[in-house]
C-alpha cells in the first residue's frame, strides 16, 4: 500500500443539501425500535442522512439520542427496524463487521499508548508495512494539529488534544461513517467552541458523513447541515438548523433551540391574537386548519417603545428582573393587565442613558413577523 | 472525488468470529465451579446421605445433636469465636484509629508491625504462647492457675493470628470519611470528643460490622490454632478432622462441615451487606480526611500501639527462640539443630519443597484464572448470564472455610464415578483447591482494577476492528500487571500458610511444610515446629520482599502512568 492510495486528499466542498437531491442517502434508518424491558429507549425512528452531510441528533439527556446512534454502530441490537448503509443492510451486523469510526465524550484512549500509539491502534493488525503506518499516523497527526505530541502519553496532554487523538484514531481507517457522542461536552467552554469549529472544517475537508449526539442548541445550529430533534424516544423534526428555529413543527423543538415565550391561545379572530388578557397581531391571518393552541415567540422578539417604531399598540409592564448578558440585556417582564403572565424580554444594551431597572414602567410589543403559533406536540 | 477515494481505499481485512468472547466465558465458568461450587456441593449432598449412599434426611445432623460430646464442641467454638472477637476488636479499633486518624509518630512502622501476623501460619502465635505460658513456660504464672492448653489460649492466639485482618478492614473504613464532615461540625462549635462520637463513629459503623464477622469467621473455622493449644477442648474445625481422619466418620464430618458452613456464609453475607452500606456513604466527592494534631489523644494512642507491637513481636520472638533451643524447656542452649533437622530430615526436606511448588504453581494457575475472570467480568464479555455466573462462582470461595472445602474435595474427586477422579492425591489437586479457596480477593481486585477504565475503550477498539483479546493483550494487560504481581503474592503467601483446606488432601509424597508442622506438633516435636513455623514466615517474607521489587520495576518500566510531561 503506498502512502498516495492511503491518504486523505482534501475534499472539494460539496454541497450536501444540494448534492443529495437526486442521490440516495449513504445511510437509512427505518422504524428503528429499542426496547429496555418495559420502556421503549428508541420508537420508530426513521431517517436518511446523505453521503458527506454532517448531521447533529440534539435532544435533553434520556431522549434516547444517545441509544440511537449506539444503534447505527451496533453496540446495541434494534428489536425492529432496518439500517442500511451504503445499500447495505447492517442491522444483524456486529460492530466489528460495520464501517465506522467513533468518538466518545469520554476520550477512551488507551492510557498505556502513546499519541501514536492510539492513532495507530486499529492501523496495527492491517497488513500494512511499518513505514506506511507511520507515514499514515503522521499524517492523521497533521489533519488534527498534534504532529509534535505523538510520544506523549493521553494523561500528559490537554482534554482538548486528547479529544483530537480520539478524533485521529476514529478516522484513520477511513470509515465512511463517523459517529460523535458528545464528543465536546467534557470540554472548558473555550476549548469546546474552537474545537467545534475545528471538527466543522475537518469533516468538510475529509468529507467523511457523520452523525454527531448532542444536548447542546449551539452547538447543533452552528455546525450541522440537519439537525434532528428527539424527544422521549421520538424524533420530533429534522431539518436545517434555520429552518428548525423559524419553523419549528411544535413547542418542544420550539424551546429546545432556544428559550421562547409560550401564551396559552384564548381566542383567534383574523390577525388578532387574545391571550391571558394580553392582544397581539399576527402578519397575516392564518390559513385552513386548526391553528395552533400556544402562541409563541423568541425574547429577541420584543421591543421596548422607547428603543423602536411598534407595530400596534404597546403593552405597559413592569421590569421584575434584569441580568447583564454583555451587549443584551434580559427583562423579565409582568404585563400590567391582571392575570397575565411574565414575558422574557432580550433587548440591545442601550448606549446611552439607564437601561431598565426592575421596578421600572416599559413599553413593549412584539414584530407581528416573529409570532408563531404552535401546538404542544406534533 | 475525496469520498470515492476514501472507500475505494478503505483497508479491509476479514472479520473473523470472535471466539474468545463466546468460547472463554462458558469454559472457565465450567473450570472454577469445578474446583469451587460442585466439592462444596458434594459436601453438603452427603450431609443427608447415609454409609450405604440412601437419603436420610436429617437423621445424620440428629445422629450429631445426640452423640454425647460432639455438641459441645459446637458451643465452644461459637463462643470462644465470640470472645476472640470482642478482644480484637477492642485492640484493632484503637490501633486502626491510631494509624489513619491521629498524627502519631511512626504510623507506617506501626502498620507494618500490626500486618505481620499475616505473613506467618496461625500456628505461630500458638508456638510462641506455648514457650511463654506453656506447663513450662515462662510466664506460667501470668495465667493464675489457668492452663493454657484450652480456651485461654484459643482465644490468646486466634486473637493474635485476626488481629491483622480487623486493623486492614477497620483502618480502610476510618480512612474513607470526608474532611468536610469535620469541618461543618467544627463550625457548629462541636469539640474534639463531640466530632468523634457524632461523625467518625457513626461513619466507621459499618467497618466495624464487617471487621467483626470476618474476624469471628476466621477464628470459627482456623484449624492450626486449637490443634496446637486446644488441649482436650473440642472445637469443630479440630472434630470435624478427627472424625474424618480418625474415625472414617464421613457423615458425621459432612454434618460438621455444614455447621461450619452455615456461620461462615451468614458471616459473610452481613460482610457483604455492611460494605455496600459503607461504599454508598463515599461519594466520588469526598474530601480526603486530614487528621488532626491532638497531643494527649496521639501519645496514648502510641503508648497503646508500641505496647500492642510489643505484644505481636514478643510472641513472634518467643517462638523464634524457642525454635533455636536445643530442647526446650530442659537445655536452652541456643543453636540451628532444629532447622538442620528440617533440611537432613527427607520427609521435611521434601515437605518444603512441595510448599514451594505449591505456592509457585498456586500463584502461576490463580494469576492466570484471575487475570481472565477478572477481565470478563470487568470488561463485560460474553453472554450476560454466564458472566454474572462467574462472577457468582468467584465469590463463593471467600465464606467458605478451608476445612470444608477441602473435606468437599474428597468427596468429589474420591468418587470413582467423577472423571477428574484421577486428580486426586495429586500436586496440581492441591494446587487447585488453594487456588479456588483463596480465589474471591484477587479477582475482586483484578475486577476493580480493570473497571476504572471507561466502558468506551472496548467499543473504541472494536470500531477499530480489533477483537476482544487483540485489546485485552495490548490495553488491559498492561494496565493489569502491577495488580498481578500482587495477586501472585497474594497466592504464594497464601499457599505457603494455608494448612486448614489440605489437611484431607495431602499425602505422603504431596505434604507440604505447614501440614508438616502439625505433624511435628502430633509427635510432640515442638523446637522443630517453631522452627518450621519460624521458616514459613521468613520465606513469605522473601516473597513479598520480592513481590514489592517487581512491582516497583513493573511500575517504572510503564512510564504512561506518570503524570509530568
Amino acid at each position: 500500500m503506498t502512502l498516495e492510495t492511503v491518504s486523505l486528499s482534501v475534499a472539494p466542498n460539496v454541497e450536501p443539501s444540494r448534492a443529495s437531491a437526486s442521490a440516495r442517502p449513504f445511510l437509512s434508518l427505518s422504524g428503528l425500535t429499542k426496547r429496555y424491558g418495559a420502556t421503549t429507549v428508541v420508537q420508530d425512528a426513521s431517517l436518511d442522512v446523505m453521503r458527506g452531510e454532517l448531521l447533529c441528533i440534539l435532544g435533553p439527556s434520556g431522549c434516547g439520542k444517545t441509544t440511537l446512534l449506539r444503534l447505527i454502530a451496533g453496540f446495541e441490537t434494534a428489536d425492529a427496524g432496518s439500517i442500511r448503509q451504503d445499500g447495505q443492510e447492517i442491522s444483524a451486523h456486529p460492530p466489528e463487521a460495520r464501517d465506522f469510526g467513533i468518538v466518545f465524550q469520554s476520550y477512551a484512549l488507551f492510557p498505556n499508548r502513546t499519541v501514536a500509539g492510539n492513532v495507530g491502534f486499529g492501523l496495527e493488525v492491517l497488513p500494512m508495512s511499518r513505514a506506511d503506518r507511520a507515514a499514515r499516523i503522521r499524517e492523521l497527526l497533521e489533519l488534527v494539529g498534534l504532529e509534535g505530541h505523538s510520544q506523549k502519553y493521553p494523561s500528559q496532554i490537554s482534554g482538548g488534544q486528547q479529544q483530537r487523538v480520539a478524533l485521529a484514531r476514529a478516522l484513520a481507517l477511513s470509515p465512511g461513517l463517523l459517529l460523535l457522542d458528545e464528543p465536546l461536552s467534557a470540554l472548558d467552554a473555550n476549548v469546546r467552541a474552537s474545537l467545534r469549529d475545528e471538527l466543522r472544517a475537518l469533516q468538510r475537508r475529509v468529507g467523511v458523513t457523520s452523525i454527531m449526539v448532542t444536548h447542546d442548541q449551539q452547538e447543533a445550529l452552528s455546525i450541522a447541515d440537519r439537525v434532528v430533534v428527539m424527544n422521549a424516544g421520538r424524533i420530533e423534526q429534522v431539518g436545517a438548523p434555520a429552518e428548525l428555529y423559524h419553523q419549528p413543527a411544535n413547542l418542544f423543538v420550539a424551546r429546545i433551540l432556544g428559550e421562547i415565550n409560550a401564551l396559552p391561545v384564548s381566542s383567534l379572530t383574523g390577525t388578532c391574537v387574545e391571550s391571558q388578557g394580553l392582544s397581539f397581531r399576527l402578519a397575516e391571518p392564518l390559513g385552513a386548519g386548526k391553528p395552533g393552541a400556544f402562541l409563541c415567540f423568541r425574547p429577541a422578539a420584543v421591543t421596548l417603545a422607547n428603543e423602536g417604531m411598534l407595530a400596534g399598540p404597546g403593552i405597559g409592564a413592569r421590569v421584575t428582573a434584569t441580568a447583564f448578558l454583555g451587549d443584551r440585556l434580559r427583562l423579565v417582564l409582568l404585563p400590567d393587565e391582571a392575570g397575565a403572565p411574565a414575558i422574557t424580554a432580550e433587548v440591545p444594551f442601550p448606549r446611552f442613558g439607564a437601561p431598565p431597572a426592575p421596578g421600572d414602567h416599559v413599553t413593549f410589543g412584539v414584530a407581528p413577523s416573529q409570532l408563531f403559533l404552535l401546538d404542544d406536540h406534533g | 472525488m475525496a469520498e470515492v477515494a476514501i472507500t475505494a481505499h478503505r483497508p479491509t481485512r476479514q472479520i473473523m468470529p470472535d471466539l474468545t468472547g463466546k468460547a472463554l466465558p462458558p469454559v472457565l465458568l465450567l473450570v472454577l465451579g469445578t474446583v469451587t461450587v460442585l466439592p462444596i456441593s458434594a459436601l453438603l449432598i452427603r450431609a443427608f446421605l447415609g454409609r450405604d449412599g440412601g437419603f436420610v434426611g436429617l437423621d445424620n445432623f440428629i445422629r450429631y445433636a445426640t452423640e454425647p460430646g460432639l455438641a459441645v464442641a459446637a458451643w465452644n467454638s461459637t463462643s470462644l469465636s465470640a470472645i476472640a472477637t470482642v478482644i480484637v476488636m477492642a485492640l484493632a479499633f484503637p490501633y486502626a484509629y491510631a494509624l489513619v486518624r491521629t498524627r502519631m509518630p511512626g504510623r507506617g512502622f506501626f502498620r507494618v508491625m500490626a500486618l505481620l501476623p499475616l505473613l506467618a501460619p496461625s500456628l505461630l502465635p500458638a508456638f510462641g504462647l506455648v514457650f511463654l505460658f506453656g506447663n513450662q513456660g515462662w510466664l506460667k504464672h501470668w495465667l493464675l492457675g489457668e492452663s493454657l492448653y484450652g480456651p485461654v489460649g484459643i482465644v490468646m492466639a486466634s486473637a493474635f493470628y485476626a488481629f491483622p485482618h480487623a486493623v486492614l478492614i477497620l483502618s480502610a473504613g476510618l480512612s474513607a470519611g470526608d474532611q468536610r464532615h469535620y469541618e461543618a461540625a467544627r463550625a457548629l462549635k462541636a469539640g474534639p470528643w463531640r466530632r468523634f462520637v457524632s461523625v467518625t463513629l457513626p461513619s466507621c459503623r459499618y467497618a466495624a460490622i464487617s471487621a467483626a464477622s470476618i474476624v469471628y469467621i476466621l477464628v470459627f473455622t482456623d484449624f492450626g490454632i486449637p490443634s496446637v493449644v486446644g488441649g482436650s477442648t473440642n472445637v469443630l474445625a479440630t472434630d470435624i478432622y478427627k472424625l474424618v481422619i480418625g474415625r472414617f466418620d464421613f457423615e458425621m464430618g459432612a454434618v460438621v462441615g455444614v455447621l461450619l458452613l452455615l456461620p461462615a456464609v451468614i458471616a459473610y453475607g452481613i460482610d457483604w451487606f455492611a460494605r455496600r452500606s459503607q461504599r454508598s456513604m463515599i461519594t466520588g466527592k469526598s474530601v480526603p480526611i486530614q487528621p488532626e494534631r491532638l497531643v494527649w489523644r496521639d501519645a496514648a494512642l502510641l503508648a497503646f500501639a508500641c505496647v500492642v507491637t510489643c505484644v505481636i513481636l514478643g510472641i513472634i520472638g518467643m517462638a523464634i527462640y524457642g525454635s533455636l533451643v536445643r530442647f526446650w524447656p530442659y537445655n536452652l542452649t541456643l543453636g540451628l539443630q532444629n532447622y538442620e533437622r528440617l533440611f537432613t530430615d527427607d520427609d521435611e526436606f521434601r515437605a518444603l519443597g512441595n510448599s514451594l511448588v505449591l505456592a509457585t504453581g498456586a500463584a502461576l494457575i490463580g494469576t492466570t484464572m484471575v487475570a481472565l475472570s477478572g477481565w470478563l467480568v470487568a470488561r463485560k464479555l460474553g453472554a450476560s448470564g454466564v458472566r454474572n455466573g462467574l462472577q457468582a462462582v468467584a465469590m463463593v470461595p471467600v465464606a467458605v472455610p478451608g476445612l470444608v472445602l477441602g473435606l468437599g474435595y474428597v468427596f468429589f474427586f474420591n468418587n470413582p464415578v467423577n472423571p477428574l477422579h484421577g486428580l486426586q492425591g495429586t500436586m496440581l489437586l492441591i494446587m487447585l483447591c488453594t487456588v479456588a479457596h483463596f480465589y474471591t480477593v484477587p479477582h475482586l481486585m483484578a475486577v476493580n482494577e480493570l473497571q476504572r477504565l471507561d466502558r468506551e475503550i472496548d467499543m473504541a477498539a472494536q470500531a477499530l476492528r480489533v477483537r476482544p483479546a487483540g485489546s485485552a493483550r495490548r490495553v488491559f494487560l498492561p494496565v493489569l500487571l502491577p495488580t498481578l504481581v500482587d495477586i501472585a503474592g497474594y497466592f504464594f503467601v497464601n499457599a505457603m500458610t494455608t494448612v486448614s483446606a489440605l489437611i484431607f488432601l495431602f499425602t505422603a509424597q504431596t505434604r507440604v511444610a505447614a501440614i508438616a508442622v502439625i505433624n511435628l506438633v502430633e509427635g510432640s516435636r515442638i523446637g522443630q515446629a517453631a522452627a518450621f513455623a519460624v521458616l514459613i514466615m521468613a520465606l513469605s517474607m522473601v516473597a513479598t520482599a520480592i513481590q514489592m521489587v517487581l512491582r516497583g520495576l513493573v511500575l517504572r518500566s510503564q512510564s504512561w502512568r506518570r503524570r509530568t510531561t
